[in-house]
């Protein structure tokens, strides 16, 4: 049950980076879908939150026109990273969220200049995407609590939606 | 023999150089995601769809309520334009009329008519380093792969991807695009690469060649994907360096790629043309 609620956040964030955004018209200043993927990495356990990355990683690489695998490292190094963290340093403080918001986009952008040299762009290339990384680093630390706070909370209010549909139909039907 | 913490590092490290090798693979292939891109349109387009008609709706609703208030206004001054008008496209339609027999007579061959199917955009590339369209037509509308995208401003890119009723296309801002291009009025030739950001570069334009800010890069055909003569932008700036027998050249591209809401898939010469 959970693995499909944050399957369907996944969805939803996907949703609003690339139909809602696009129409107001706002690019997302840096991947929302990092701070899901934090968000997952500290809320579910290992194999479940495995299960929801992989699926999230597919989908927006389907949907981009990044070489295919291009999310998918991104988001499952920073999940294992973070489960690693954890395991290590045994703490889930708002830093730790801070720290694995802004390494999700660092790693998401070293990913990208990894597949830029691969596909053989040229030095001006290169130097574009270092300053699109930087710019995207600032705007993380600047609003990467913000969305992580907004995800929370989202996730507060359909877990509670879920739970009190689950009550009336156990009580309504006896199911 | 071996503890188990060092079979999990040597584990881990075999992951990782597997998923580098295999995203290098990857990403030296353009069409790499051909499974799971059409699964991903199945999955989450129709809700992009839904999302964007749904936007679209409530936008039309509000201009529309500003637009009726300055109706009124506009209503009159319009109508007085509308006799003076009608009256130049009298003279219009004489011109065009003048203008089809004259090409008759020079025998100038009138440029092919295209099949060609629209479709609304219903979602954009979250991505910060490629630039893809998601479009409502797919496969079961005729479009498939390697088809032209064009609005009336100009070219918009081309279709990587086809499921039954989606597809995504390649703007020719990404850096993975390419289109044989002309000056339109020097005939200067090179090819139109996408820069990544908002701009395109005039590749492999003949040092020699004379290009100027403002000159006009239309598509030359050669490039088997798209037809001669589309517009794509105009020159925003030249650099001739001290060496190297090309210039560089940036392109402005004339499609407003921000604004998009419905593109025309080009899906062929149109029977009998």
């Amino acid at each position: 049950m959970a693995v499909i609620g944050y399957i369907l956040a996944s969805i939803l964030l996907i949703l609003v980076q690339t139909a809602f955004l696009p129409q107001i018209p706002v690019r997302a200043p840096f991947d929302l879908m990092v701070v899901q993927v934090v968000y997952t990495a500290l809320a579910l356990p290992r194999l479940k939150g495995c299960g929801v990355i992989l699926v999230t990683g597919v989908l927006v690489d389907g949907l981009s026109g990044s070489p295919f695998g291009f999310y998918l490292t991104s988001y499952f190094w920073l999940f294992f990273s973070l489960q690693i963290a954890i395991q290590v340093l045994h703490v889930y403080s708002r830093v730790l969220i801070y720290v694995a918001v802004l390494v999700g986009i660092l790693l998401e952008n070293l990913v990208a200049l990894l597949a830029l040299s691969v596909s053989g762009v040229n030095a001006a290339t290169m130097v574009w995407a270092v300053e699109q990384g930087v710019e995207q680093l600032l705007w993380g630390a600047l609003l990467g609590p913000l969305v992580y706070v907004l995800l929370a909370v989202g996730y507060r209010i359909g877990g509670g939606l879920t739970r009190g549909i689950v009550c009336q139909l156990e009580g309504g039907d006896g199911v | 023999m071996f503890s188990r913490r060092m079979v999990l590092v040597v584990a881990v490290l075999g992951l990782l150089l597997l998923n580098i090798a295999a995203l290098t693979v990857s990403s030296s292939r353009p069409d790499s995601a051909e499974g799971a891109a059409p699964l991903a349109l199945h999955l989450t387009a129709p809700f992009q769809k839904g999302l964007t008609a749904t936007l679209g709706w409530i936008r039309s609703i509000w201009h529309g309520y500003f637009n009726l208030v300055t109706t009124a206004e506009e209503n009159e001054v319009l109508r007085s334009e509308v006799a003076q008008l009608r009256e130049q496209l009298n003279g219009y339609n004489e011109l065009k009329l003048l203008n089809g027999r004259m090409r008759s007579l020079l025998s100038f061959k009138e440029a092919k008519a295209r099949n060609m199917v629209a479709a609304m955009v219903t979602g954009k590339d979250a991505s910060l380093w490629y630039r893809t369209l998601i479009i409502d037509k797919g496969t079961e509308d005729g479009v498939a792969k390697g088809q032209p995208v064009v609005v009336p401003e100009g070219i918009v890119g081309q279709v990587i991807e086809a499921s039954g009723r989606y597809a995504k296309v390649l703007l020719i801002t990404d850096r993975n695009s390419s289109v044989d291009a002309l000056a339109q009025d020097t005939r200067a030739r090179g090819v139109l690469k996408g820069g990544g950001a908002a701009e395109c570069r005039f590749a492999y334009a003949n040092r020699n060649d004379t290009i100027k800010t403002g000159q006009r890069i239309v598509s030359s055909g050669l490039d088997g994907v798209f037809p001669k003569g589309f517009f794509i932008g105009t020159v925003s700036e030249v650099h001739k360096g001290v060496s190297g027998i090309f210039q560089e050249v940036a392109v402005t591209p004339s499609v407003p790629f921000d604004k998009l809401e419905e593109v025309l898939v080009v899906l062929g010469p149109e029977a009998g043309s």
